[in-house]
């Protein structure tokens, strides 16, 4: 018989936590094989460059180096990218051509042109400085909208121009609606360069003989993945290619999604030297190489009737996404899923959106939470707010007025969106705020010479990414597996498809488990990140724990039900099934006479250790694997935020009084771990949108490859951020749970854009640009005194 | 980011066995005082150095007292101690809201006072504040001798300073304030604990009817090392600190006071913070000197 699940909803501490505080958690680095040696890389120093010579000869005499190679030496494995490992988008494509490492041609500082094994890492920062490299520098190009000009550089002269990716997306009757339009919003948004930056940086160990074939301990959100393309890219037999996710990754933000040229290249060095290689990433390198996202300009029109409807919109989208050679998202991916959306939490009917992705003699972008939609939402909720002043409407009207308002929901250019309650998620951030009453505190702090405003911004976010959608796009399943087990102990392991690294699927997915099947969180332990002891999945990203992989685990429990309860009823000598139990307190309980009960550890010791004693025919275990796959397009979670601030109008300084935020979780499994994914989303969606940029000079150089000069926020440089629940669970899970944490960075750019806008509308101030420095700021303020 | 081979580590206990390693080893010694600016630069071998000089086992070079109406620091002093310790919280209040400025608290745990003038960033925060109280270094030679400079000639320019390859700094003194003095600092940064855009340290003197009979005023985060702004500080000698006079100081102070563009900020936004900054830091000095 289905109960409600005790444990979901209960704020249980985590289990992942403890090692983590004593510092007992295994992290890639701690992980020491016999014979190892480490592997580092040579990097270009200009933004591009013939290599007109590579000279290792010093490099390989010093004592204890144990190779060196150039990209000569590499050439032979093939160009990386593969059908397989390439976006598969429609709009027209351009592929680039590359290897491990670069031959002949550097495109950007920092690219890897040679390798060096070593015993030790002290030798190997010393045999890199040994290898000399002469460069011929040619022009480059590192502006997104010079890189279109027909006189630009190419950084691939047999594509014709530097577009990578080109998508005309026309939806509904665009050039109608503007017509009809009483006012049209045309404004220019540019969002910088800017991303995750992980604590840990990337890095694996490589192993290989021929019996097993290759170990690869990896860092990274996918595993299974990595996994069938190591196994297309070094022409090895699927058996031969394992791939583990070691049990603890210090973050990860979407940056350990790709598949990168370095991570090749160690698993080549290991099958060559017959020695098991490692390479860990200094922040240099993370810095110069990973995490870079963003970094697109909008041309935004919106056209609007004077009550407020948004009748439609286009949007010319250039994506700079640098030099293309990662594999997996090859730089355009997220641009594509930001253009599609855009639109997001408004409904809007009539579209006209064109994405142009080109190269750039910078790095390529890679995923950052919030995947390709930060700058799309930014520049949305900033028009909106411009168009709601304009026509003197209050901004939480005007998105209320334009959000969806019915669900299922589908936009106009095909995003499905499940569930959700603008109206009541505004409701309870206005009334967080006392909203009501500030406009009159704000009017008198102007009066007072004090800058006070608040913002807003609302967003549909995606909760997991169905088959439907990922098949397609990069050749993937959306569904999410577990196999749940029980031990001969009673126990139970649940082995998940994904490889979690700080979401808290230890937790989360014991406790629904111990729901299903009457158990206690301590007794369910969950392993992930191993290709040869999991179930396939195509790994942690776009938020899908708790939304696909989580109720996989749910299914399985409940699947291993009917079994149970044959177990029971036998053991108990009577004639029952499945309905006339329930599973609670580590029994399987006779509904019609509660005496009657097994403690579930006699089940599973029946199973496993003493079968002789199992219902005669029955075969023995107790273990089930369930692939869920939501009957929906599409599942999302929908949210508003506010921020609330006071700004400086002598230095453009500010100060984030107050953020608020209102998230749907769907069903929370543990409010707790949520509002983390909250807390983490919104530091990120802070840091990115007001303090990090990734600074290239003219010559490409990029100017910001420490942190020192990379400007993450602590906590002292962060508000304190208040969580509000709005959940609509979703109807297509079966807990109604949702994913929760990818996007939320996309809320904060413009909720505090929105913020000091309206706090210096005396000023008569307008951001377009982001990041949000105080700098900027002033001088935004100073360019509207001087027109005054 | 791992250093190039250290030959020889030193780790001597008192100041004269400092010396004499010093002398022995030459340009090729580094001393290492709390580590937190000559670990980073040796680990992007910016700084490559055979010999070690660890001062962190010398008996006391980390005292902090006052002697002779002068005040003692140690050259070995933490950020953390100057920043708590009571005899400056009380008299020296420009100095701990310094220390209190510098990074994170591991940072300040182990860099030093010596350590952060002699490495002498332009954006650091001692050296304003340092400079604002006309501090001196005390610095121990080889050959038995000993000098005193004051900061203001120690700094040389950007991560330069006069310091011989055979000299160690024992200890900064401070000149004791007049009665009702009072100073303080404040700096803008991007993120907290990161190196200032603009910095800004006073320290000013007042008579019993509220005249500043001395001022001094210093802007950190400028190149090639802290600015004196001296103009701004005359305009407040004699007179009662109102806020219009204020006003003008800053202005005057963002006039004299060269600034340049550079990632973190533009010389103009500099300019800008300096005009904001002095009249706040000034009022805030003048504050303290009438408690
Ligand atoms: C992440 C980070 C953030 C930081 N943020 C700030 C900040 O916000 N503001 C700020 O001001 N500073 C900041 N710093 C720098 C910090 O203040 C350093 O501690 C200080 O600059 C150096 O002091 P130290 O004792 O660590 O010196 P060390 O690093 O040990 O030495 C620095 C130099 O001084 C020499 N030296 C040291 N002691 C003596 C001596 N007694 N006599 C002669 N030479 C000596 C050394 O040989 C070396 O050349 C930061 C540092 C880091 C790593």
């Amino acid at each position: 018989m289905a109960t409600a699940n005790a444990w979901v909803g209960q704020s249980i501490k985590r289990k992942e936590d403890h090692r983590l505080l004593v510092g007992e958690g295994q992290y890639l680095p701690d992980i020491v094989l016999p014979r190892m040696v480490v592997m580092g890389f040579v990097r270009s120093i200009y933004a591009h460059a013939k290599i007109t010579s590579i000279d290792t000869t010093q490099a390989a005499a010093l004592p204890g180096v144990r190779a060196v190679l150039t990209g000569a030496d590499v050439k032979h494995l093939g160009s990386v990218l593969s059908d397989m490992s390439t976006p598969n988008l429609p709009g027209e494509t351009n592929r680039p051509i590359f290897w491990p490492l670069s031959i002949d041609e550097v495109k950007y500082v920092g690219d890897p042109l040679a390798v060096v094994v070593a015993r030790d890492k002290y030798t190997l920062e010393d045999a890199i400085e040994l290898v000399d490299v002469e460069y011929e520098p040619l022009d480059i190009v590192i502006d997104p909208e010079y890189a279109l000009q027909a006189d630009a550089p190419r950084l691939y002269p047999d594509w014709g121009d530097n577009v990578l990716y080109h998508q005309h997306i026309p939806a509904g009757d665009a050039e109608a609606a503007f017509a009809q339009a009483d006012l049209v919003i045309k404004e220019r948004f540019r969002c910088h360069r800017t991303g995750g930056q992980p604590m840990e940086t990337r890095g694996c160990l490589a192993t290989y003989n021929p019996g097993e074939g290759l170990t690869l301990w990896l860092t990274t959100q996918r595993p299974h993945i990595k996994r069938h393309l190591l196994a297309e890219y070094l022409n090895l037999p699927h058996s031969q290619v394992r791939v583990i996710m070691p049990k603890d990754m210090g973050g990860a933000f979407g940056t350990k999604a790709p598949l990168y040229r370095e991570e090749l290249m160690a698993c080549h060095l290991a099958m060559k030297l017959r020695r098991p290689v490692k390479w860990i990433e200094n922040r240099q390198e993370s810095l110069m190489n990973v995490g870079q996202g963003r970094d697109q300009i909008h041309q935004l029109e919106l056209a609007l009737k004077k009550d407020g409807t948004i009748l439609g919109l286009r949007d010319r989208i250039l994506a700079d996404c640098g030099d293309a050679r990662t594999a997996i998202y090859v730089g355009f991916a997220m641009p594509f899923l930001g253009a599609m959306y855009l639109i997001n939490g408004y409904d809007i009917p009539n579209v006209d959106i064109d994405l142009t992705c080109v190269v750039t003699n910078k790095a390529c972008l890679t995923p950052s939470r919030a995947f390709g939609s930060f700058a799309g939402r930014f520049a949305l909720d900033r028009a909106v707010e411009m168009a709601a002043r304009a026509l003197e409407i209050d901004p939480v009207e005007i998105r209320l007025k334009n959000a969806i308002k019915t669900f299922p929901h589908v936009s106009a250019v095909g995003v499905h969106v499940d569930s959700g309650d603008f109206p009541g998620s505004f409701a309870k951030a206005c009334a967080a705020l006392d909203y009501d009453n500030f406009r009159q505190e704000q009017s008198e702090a102007w009066q007072n010479g004090r800058y006070l405003g608040v913002g807003f911004s609302m967003g549909v976010e995606i909760s997991g990414v169905p088959s439907e959608v990922l098949v397609p796009m990069e050749r993937q399943p959306g569904f999410g597996v577990a196999t749940v087990q029980f031990d001969a102990h009673g126990k139970v392991q649940v082995a998940e498809g994904d490889s979690p690294h700080g979401q808290g699927h230890e937790t989360t997915i014991a406790q629904v488990v111990a729901g299903e099947l009457g158990l206690s969180p301590e007794d369910i332990y969950v392993t992930y990140g191993d290709t040869h002891s999991g179930p396939f999945a195509a790994g942690t990203i776009g938020s899908r724990g708790a939304s696909y992989t989580l109720s996989a685990a749910v299914l399985a429990a409940r699947a291993l039900r009917p079994k149970m309860a044959n177990i029971a009823a036998h053991l108990l000598h009577i004639e029952a099934g499945e309905d006339d139990f329930v599973f609670r307190d580590g029994h399987a309980i006779l509904t019609r006479d509660e005496s009657q009960r097994v403690p579930i550890a006699k089940i599973a010791e029946v199973a496993l250790l003493s079968p002789t004693e199992l219902p005669p025919g029955m075969e023995a275990g107790l273990e089930h694997t369930s692939h869920f796959e939501a009957e929906t397009a599409g599942m999302h979670s929908c949210n508003v935020h506010a921020a609330q601030v006071e700004v400086s109008p002598d230095t453009g300084e500010y100060k984030i009084l107050r953020y608020v935020a209102v998230d749907d979780a769907g069903q929370p499994i543990n409010p707790m771990v949520v509002r983390g994914q909250i807390h983490g989303g919104v530091a990120m969606g802070i840091g990115n949108a007001c303090m990090e940029e990734f600074i290239y000079d003219e010559n490409g150089q990029q100017l910001t490859t420490t942190l020192l000069d990379y400007h993450i926020p602590s906590s002292l440089d962060l508000p304190h951020i208040e969580t509000i629940e709005h959940n609509v669970p979703s109807p297509h899970t079966p807990l109604g749970s949702k994913g929760k944490g990818e996007g939320t960075p996309g809320m904060v750019p413009a909720a505090v854009a929105n913020a000091i806008e309206d706090a210096l509308q005396p000023l008569g101030v307008k951001i377009t640009d982001l990041p949000l420095t105080p700098e900027r700021i002033w001088k935004l303020i100073q360019a509207a005194q001087s027109k005054d | 980011m791992y250093p190039k081979a250290i030959e020889n580590y030193f780790a001597p206990t008192d100041v004269a066995e400092v010396l004499t390693l010093l002398h022995q080893y030459g340009e090729q010694a580094k001393l290492l005082a709390g580590g937190q600016s000559l670990m980073p630069l040796m680990k992007l071998r910016l700084v490559e150095s055979q010999t070690i000089i660890d001062l962190n086992q010398v008996a006391a070079l980390d005292d902090i007292r006052e002697e002779d109406g002068r005040l003692h620091i140690g050259a070995l002093a933490r950020h953390a101690d100057v920043a708590t310790h009571p005899l400056i919280l009380q008299s020296y209040a420009l100095l701990a809201d310094a220390a209190r400025n510098i990074g994170d608290p591991q940072i300040r745990n182990r860099g030093t006072i010596a350590g952060s003038l002699v490495h002498a960033d332009p954006s650091a925060d001692y050296p304003p504040a340092v400079m604002a109280l006309d501090g001196q270094l005390v610095v121990a030679k080889a050959d038995g001798g000993t000098r005193t400079v004051a900061l203001d000639d120690f700094l040389a320019g950007p991560l330069m300073s006069d310091i011989g390859e055979d000299e160690l700094v024992t200890r900064i003194e401070i000149p004791a304030p007049a009665a009702r003095s009072g100073g303080a600092y404040a700096k803008h940064s991007q993120v907290a604990g990161d190196f200032a855009i603009i910095s800004v340290a006073a320290h000013i003197t007042l008579d019993p009817s509220g005249i500043c009979q001395q001022a001094s005023i210093v802007v950190g985060g400028v190149m090639p090392k802290p600015g004196r702004a001296e103009q701004a500080a005359g305009l407040l000698q004699g007179k009662a600190l109102d806020a219009p006079l204020l006003t003008q100081a800053g202005e005057a102070a963002a006039e004299e006071v060269e600034t340049e563009d550079d990632v973190r900020a533009s010389a103009a936004y500099r300019s800008q913070l300096i005009r904001v900054t002095v009249p706040e830091v000034v009022r805030q000095a003048s504050t303290r000197a009438e408690e």
